[in-house]
């Protein structure tokens, strides 16, 4: 990487079921509180790249959400880009515009994520998923695919029903605290394994929600920067996505190659490891997939993820807190937006402005997402590593 | 009867083999002996045209899980799961099981059968228990 990318500015919606909001009016009120905590105009930003997942099933608007966001926002004459890439589709935004400004061609871009998914058809029903067409004829869905993994973890590991279910009041408890999050009520661990069975053994409140949302930062170059006057905090150390391996059928659900490729990847760009990183936001659209990531990830050896959670090393005080926003689980899961809202959590940990939620001395953090699936693997993972260089040095 | 995968990939995943019977269509390289569900036109390792197979319809179960809250589309619960076949083929597939019969099992013997499922409904296979599901 030849060029120094910074975070100037994010910003962010509530997460919820909004009747009267839009996928423009969503990715407007992010776009445009991220442009004015980053102190620039419409004027400003040189290419926009924009993550929505399933504007075509559910809005028949397939291609231009992120012309549709940038003419609310009165950006004109730029690259856009539109990114999908199932619930990754913000990372890969992020990820576009990181390779935009690497290329020298750009220097201000406007990173959007936005879904509206509460006026969807077939609510209350699990989501299908695009990857897995043939499998979803036969009653496949994204919950039936984490209760095996969870089944495999805890045949293979002893993992337990009540670690995984901590996972999720962990994230709620998070929560509480994030006035954005869909789903801020404190729960217990009762709670969860009395909630209603999706597919044995998570319960409702292992799954995570669907939501309209939407989440935007905006990418400088060092050049741009000087240029605009701004001085970022927090600057991009890593973004890696990568697709599926698919030659192997007789695979491990307890583990994912791609996830263990695409983070390996992301600690080598970005020189830092594991035990480097203060803060995370991992994929938890199912309470299980978190403990799942944490040992692809690294932040502990193979089957110790249940206990991690266990033993409070991923809450807020804890040795690596993971999703201090609520994760998906509690923030709400707006496919397109989460991508994004990951790395607005992220910057507000290591730029100290989260709270009653913030990880003290926060300077590493790493993002992870999931995205789909295809043919019994995901089809698509991202891992971004932002660090805070003045806290750093 | 609409067959699995008509819907979804435009064809259907199953044929009649000799005697008419419908069996589960996959393929296998005729280099590497790759087999594939659903079938492939091209091996991925060694970009050689597959040869069109039929499979046996018998394995063993890798995970399988009981979906409380079906997708669209089902009405009514029912056991899911991934199955390992004998020519190296894991597939997504319902699990039927008898009045009375026990959870499905890592590792238990399975073997097809062509059931309807869903509300629409479609014939697709279904694994029950390798004696032909009769076995309480």
């Amino acid at each position: 990487m030849t060029r120094t990318i910074y975070v100037a500015g994010t910003g962010i919606t509530a997460f919820g079921k909004f009747a009267d909001a839009s996928l423009g009016s969503l990715g407007r009120e992010a776009g445009a509180a991220a442009l004015a905590d980053a102190g620039l105009t419409a004027r400003d930003v040189d290419v926009v790249t924009c993550g929505c997942a399933r504007s075509g099933t559910q809005h028949g608007r397939e291609s231009g959400v992120g012309q549709y966001i940038g003419w609310e926002l009165g950006i004109e004459g730029v690259a856009v880009y539109n990114e999908k890439a199932f619930c990754a589709s913000g990372a890969m935004a992020l990820n576009v515009a990181h390779l935009a400004i690497t290329s020298g061609g750009h220097d201000v871009a406007l990173v959007l994520g936005v879904e509206k998914m509460s006026s969807r058809k077939g609510r209350g029903r699990p989501l299908t998923s695009d990857g897995m067409v043939l499998e979803g004829e036969q009653g496949f869905s994204p919950p039936a695919y984490y209760a095996m993994a969870a089944r495999r973890h805890m045949a293979e590991y002893e993992t337990t029903r009540e670690q995984i279910a901590a996972v999720a009041v962990k994230n709620r408890r998070a929560a509480a605290d994030n006035p954005k999050a869909q789903y801020r009520d404190p729960i217990t661990l009762d709670d969860v394994l009395n909630s209603k069975t999706i597919v044995a053994p998570l319960n409702l409140l292992d799954c995570c929600p669907t939501g309209d949302g939407a989440a935007a930062v905006v990418l400088v170059s060092e050049a741009g920067a000087e240029r605009l006057g701004l001085v970022p905090e927090v600057r991009i150390d890593a973004s890696v996505v990568g697709s599926g391996f698919y030659r192997k059928q007789d695979r491990n659900m307890t583990s994912f190659a791609l996830d263990r490729a695409t983070s390996t990847k992301a600690y080598e760009q970005a020189g830092v490891g594991p035990s480097d990183i203060d803060v995370a936001e991992v994929h938890d659209s199912f309470s299980v997939a978190e403990i799942l990531h944490y040992e692809d990830l690294g932040f502990c050896e193979p089957g110790m993820g249940g206990k991690l959670v266990e033993a409070g090393e991923t809450a807020i005080g804890g040795r690596i807190p993971v999703n201090t926003g609520g994760g998906l689980l509690n923030r709400g899961h707006p496919l397109g937006a989460t991508g994004v809202a990951q790395i607005v959590e992220l910057c507000d940990q290591l730029r100290g402005r989260s709270g009653s939620r913030q990880v003290v001395g926060a300077s590493t953090a790493l993002a992870h997402i999931s995205g789909g699936f295809h043919d019994g693997d995901f089809a698509t993972s991202g891992v971004t590593i932002l660090s805070r260089p003045d806290a750093v040095a | 009867m609409i067959e699995v995968g008509i819907e979804s990939l435009g064809r259907s995943v199953l044929e009649p083999d000799g005697s008419g019977e419908l069996r589960i269509a996959a393929s296998r390289c005729p280099e590497c002996g790759d087999v594939r569900f659903p079938r492939r036109e091209f091996c991925v390792n060694d970009g050689l045209p597959n040869d069109p197979v039929q499979l046996a319809g018998t394995g063993v179960i890798y995970e399988a899980v009981f979906v409380g809250v079906p997708p669209g589309g089902f009405d009514e619960p029912f056991w899911a799961g991934y199955i390992d076949l004998d020519e190296g083929v894991r597939l997504f597939a319902q699990i039927a099981r008898a009045d009375g019969e026990d959870a499905p099992t890592h590792g238990q013997r399975v073997e097809m059968q062509l059931r309807e499922i869903g509300v629409r409904p479609v014939l697709a296979p279904v694994f029950v228990n390798a004696d032909g599901g009769r076995h309480a």
